[in-house]
């Protein structure tokens, strides 16, 4: 994992911390999502911080069960680290 | 105890705007769920049922216009229908044993987010001097009260999506017991604006193409606006004056879930719909049809699928069991009315209008849906489903006019 990507996701924690105070502390990269509390609700409420945060959209609906699957912490870092690079991909090619 | 009869209908619909023509779509499948670019400015990109080309200044006064938000507009054009259907005149004796009970989810959105648009965003001084009694929630049953001298209760329900169920009941519950003779019951919802849009947007819970109710492929539900109104009448009131009678409600219940603010309860719904049989005084095998919640989520589908299940037993699978929201949108507070009316129509033509949208069988949603295209019924009872946010179910049942 680069600097860059364990900056994110040391934010990442940081970010889920503020939307489940409780268990921040004893999430893991293989946290199931269920275990840490985030339930439907605060799984959208968690995309939302996400995206604002890193300023990026998370291609998520909750009715999609074949859409973007997110089951533990780590699923959710890594979609995020994929996008951010994305993100700065496109933006590079844009300005090249 | 008195019975309850329809003797008045009326509707503003994405798919029709009048009863005759909403059922006609109904049956047919013709949906109008599309791209709301250039319906709604700022949420060009998604879709949902619109109400087009209404024009109030056709239906309503036009000096009355700068006090009336579209979903008081929406609620008095369907009422207009319904009362002139029913031929009823509010005179001294009518006025105060009749009595209005509408619901609305979101209610005036449009002229609040007007309102706040100036104040904040354009810095206006001050905002509209009107706003607050063309927002307030109760708009559109005051309007209604006034047009036609009901003297009785006036007033709105709210509990989200199922709020006009609940209006509708609260009417049958006062004509069934006699403390009123007439109630103007339904439902109005305009929320096909930036904001509306937006917040059900960020929920997550909005398909981005079609709704696609109980099908495996479902992506979540589309907003719809719209109103309908019933006047439901103590039979005996409208025999006396040989009024023309459309259908009764037979039964009806109400109740909560005291679980979660948006996961519905499996165990609750069903006991919604097993008391409201109760009530009605039927058995399963009585209904023919349900027009259900059906609203096209992942969730809600396949939990009201097992509270058919569980409440119907063995019959749950001769029920046809249809979602009209794949073809007139969820209009959220103005769907239980708007889908009492569809219930209404299916009883009356024999026939269950189709799920349109349906594409493949869910393994959890294992019921007819009736899927794509209308099939014939052979009863005359109905059921129509309502399950909010906030755990607020209610359930109706209705009779076509030929059996009553």
């Amino acid at each position: 994992m680069s600097t860059h990507d364990q900056r994110i996701e040391s934010e990442l924690f940081e970010l889920l911390g503020t939307v489940l105070p409780g268990n921040a502390r004893e999430l893991t990269r293989d946290t199931l999502l269920a275990d840490a509390g985030i339930g439907s609700l605060s799984l959208v409420e968690t995309v939302f911080v996400i995206e604002e945060k890193f300023d990026i959209k998370i291609p998520y609906n909750a009715n999609d069960w074949q859409g973007a699957s997110f089951n533990t912490v780590g699923d959710v870092f890594d979609l995020v680290v994929r996008l951010i690079v994305e993100k700065s991909t496109d933006q590079a090619s844009s300005s090249a | 105890m008195r019975r309850v009869a329809i003797t008045g209908r009326g509707v503003v619909s994405p798919n029709g705007a009048n009863v005759d023509a909403f059922a006609r779509a109904l049956l047919q499948g013709q949906g109008a769920i599309g791209s709301l670019a250039g319906i709604v400015h700022g949420a060009d990109s998604a879709v949902g049922a619109a109400v087009r080309g209404f024009d109030p200044v056709q239906h309503l006064d036009a000096s009355n216009l700068p006090l009336l938000d579209r979903c008081t507009q929406f609620a008095l054009v369907a009422a207009q229908q319904a009362i002139s259907e029913s031929g009823l005149v509010f005179d001294e004796q009518l006025a105060p044993r009749s009595l209005v009970v509408l619901g609305t989810g979101a209610g005036a959105i449009g002229t609040m987010e007007e309102g706040y648009r100036a104040y904040f965003s354009e810095k206006r001084r001050r905002p509209h001097p009107l706003t607050v009694p063309k927002m307030m929630l109760n708009a559109p049953a005051s309007h209604l009260s006034m047009k036609y001298g009901i003297t009785g209760p006036a007033f709105v329900v709210a509990s989200a999506c199922a709020s006009s169920a609940f209006a509708i009941a609260m009417g049958f519950h006062m004509v069934r017991s006699g403390a009123a003779d007439v109630a103007v019951v339904g439902g109005s919802e305009a929320c096909l604006t930036e904001g509306g849009v937006r917040i059900w947007e960020a929920m997550r819970v909005l398909a981005p193409d079609a709704c696609r109710p109980f099908s495996r492929d479902r992506l979540g539900l589309v907003l719809g606006e719209g109103a309908a109104i019933l006047v439901l009448e103590a039979f005996d009131h409208a025999k006396r004056r040989g009024a023309p009678v459309y259908g009764e409600v037979i039964g009806c219940s109400m109740n909560s879930d005291a679980h979660h603010i948006v996961n519905p309860s499996i165990p609750s719904q069903t006991e919604a719909i097993r008391t409201c049989l109760h009530e009605s005084q039927l058995a399963p095998g009585d209904i023919c049809y349900v027009n259900a919640h059906g609203t096209g989520t992942a969730v809600n589908d396949a939990a009201e699928t097992k509270a058919l299940r569980g409440a119907f037993g063995a019959h749950a699978d001769s029920l046809k069991v249809s979602s009209s929201k794949s073809m007139h949108g969820h209009t959220l507070g103005a769907a239980g009315a708007i889908e009492a009316l569809v219930t209404l129509i299916a009883l009356n033509e024999r026939t269950a209008p189709p799920t349109i949208n349906y594409t493949s069988p869910d393994p959890q949603c294992d019921l007819n849906y009736v899927p794509n295209e209308a099939q014939g019924l052979s009863g005359s009872i109905g059921m129509s489903t309502s399950f909010a946010f906030g755990g607020h179910n209610a359930v109706l049942t209705l009779k076509a006019a030929y059996a009553v």
